[in-house]
């Protein structure tokens, strides 16, 4: 029997919200980032909200997928705060953030070549040593075809992740925005990911945004401040007719915040899909 | 080149608009000057150019103000947390030091 568990990311401009229907949710999700200028007693109370409900920390800035060498003080930091609020785990993502002095903002895809899984695995393995817990990588989502790869999205992770045995956090958006900015199919690029290691999953949304001077061609941009679209539904049912262990799902928004009772409707559409996907693999079964 | 070296190439084309167009202008003259290989010129002169424009947009658009939602970040709410742990310090220091 699996013990699959869908919540929310914590946000601050929702805290009411998700305090008042935190029978409804059943785990959360911090962004560590968000913690670096709390103040003690903000802290304090994402301790004690660790003590009511499985919490995760999710890092922005590491940068561990990476040929260069990762920053020892972020990871020292990211290390006090998980310290401090005791979550059950935390993740980060296969992206770079910067190179050498400059910092380029955001998670920026990583040219995939055995060079960088070496480095990255590296990296992973200090973050791993310092914090005392293997984080679960998340797939990024990129609006440019990351430069210079030999190594297919799927099967880089493949590698990255069975060089340092870390799970996977699988953004369902994400993927599926690569897979409509690069011309693959979403569900055969699901299919290539490295299930068996899912252990978290986010679901999010996004917006079509137009090339420039390419009329009527868009990209789609995962910007967190839209609702999840069907499509991503039906990929979370799929990955839940595939992988037997529990899974931790996490509905993020980042802005244009809806009312709370939107993203309650979202978190059941989620446990919907999770319900459909384990009948689907009994049936199979 | 060393892949170190690639993603400080990379890295740079993201953040500096400068750099960019310089690039977008004669894409293997700027790979060669910045010391790559042939191999890597031809690379990252085949690189998704609509896709670096949008991609360097938007990474702009996060440097400007990536604190979540914590529109104050640093302004108003943030200092005046650090104030008021400056004045609960202040009394600290005060108690310790005792009547005069």
């Amino acid at each position: 029997m699996t013990s699959d568990r869908v919540g929310l990311s914590w946000r601050w401009a929702m805290a009411a919200a998700t305090l008042s229907d935190l029978v409804a949710i059943d785990t959360l999700e911090i962004v560590a980032e968000q913690c670096r200028h709390a103040t003690r007693r903000e802290v304090r109370a994402l301790r004690a909200l660790a003590r009511e409900r499985p919490v995760h920390i999710h890092s922005l800035s590491l940068g561990l997928a990476s040929s260069l060498p990762v920053m020892r003080r972020r990871i020292d930091r990211l290390a006090r705060l998980i310290d401090l609020i005791e979550p059950v785990g935390w993740s980060e993502h296969l992206a770079f953030v910067r190179a050498g002095d400059i910092e380029i903002g955001h998670l920026a895809p990583t040219p995939r070549t055995v060079a960088t899984l070496e480095g990255s695995a590296t990296n992973i393995a200090l973050a791993t040593r310092i914090i005392g817990a293997k984080p679960a990588m998340e797939n990024i989502a990129t609006l440019v075809d990351a430069p210079m790869s030999t190594l297919s999205e799927p099967e880089w992770t493949h590698r990255v992740l069975a060089a340092v045995d870390c799970p996977l956090l699988l953004d369902l958006h994400n993927l599926y925005a690569n897979a409509n900015n690069f011309g693959h199919d979403p569900q055969i690029m699901l299919d290539a990911m490295p299930l068996e290691r899912v252990t978290v999953v986010h679901l999010s949304g996004g917006r079509r945004i137009e090339e420039p001077g390419q009329c009527g061609r868009s990209r789609v941009l995962d910007d967190h401040k839209h609702a999840v679209p069907d499509d991503v539904f039906a990929l979370l049912a799929s990955v839940a007719a595939r992988v037997p262990e529990g899974l931790t799902v996490i509905i993020e928004r980042d802005g244009e915040y809806p009312p709370f009772a939107h993203l309650l409707d979202e978190m059941a559409r989620a446990r919907t899909a999770l319900r459909q996907g384990r009948a689907a693999r009994l049936a199979a079964a | 080149m060393s892949a170190q070296q690639v993603e400080l190439v990379l890295a740079r084309l993201y953040v500096d608009e400068a750099a960019r167009a310089q690039f977008l202008v004669d894409p293997l003259a700027y790979a060669r000057e910045a010391g790559l290989d042939e191999d890597e010129v031809r690379q990252l002169a085949d690189i998704d150019r609509i896709g670096l424009l949008m991609a360097s947009n938007s990474f702009a658009v996060k440097r400007l103000g990536y604190g979540g939602d914590r529109p104050d970040r640093l302004g108003i709410g943030g200092w005046r947390a650090r104030w008021v742990r400056f004045c609960s310090a202040w009394r600290v220091c005060l108690r310790r030091a005792g009547p005069r």
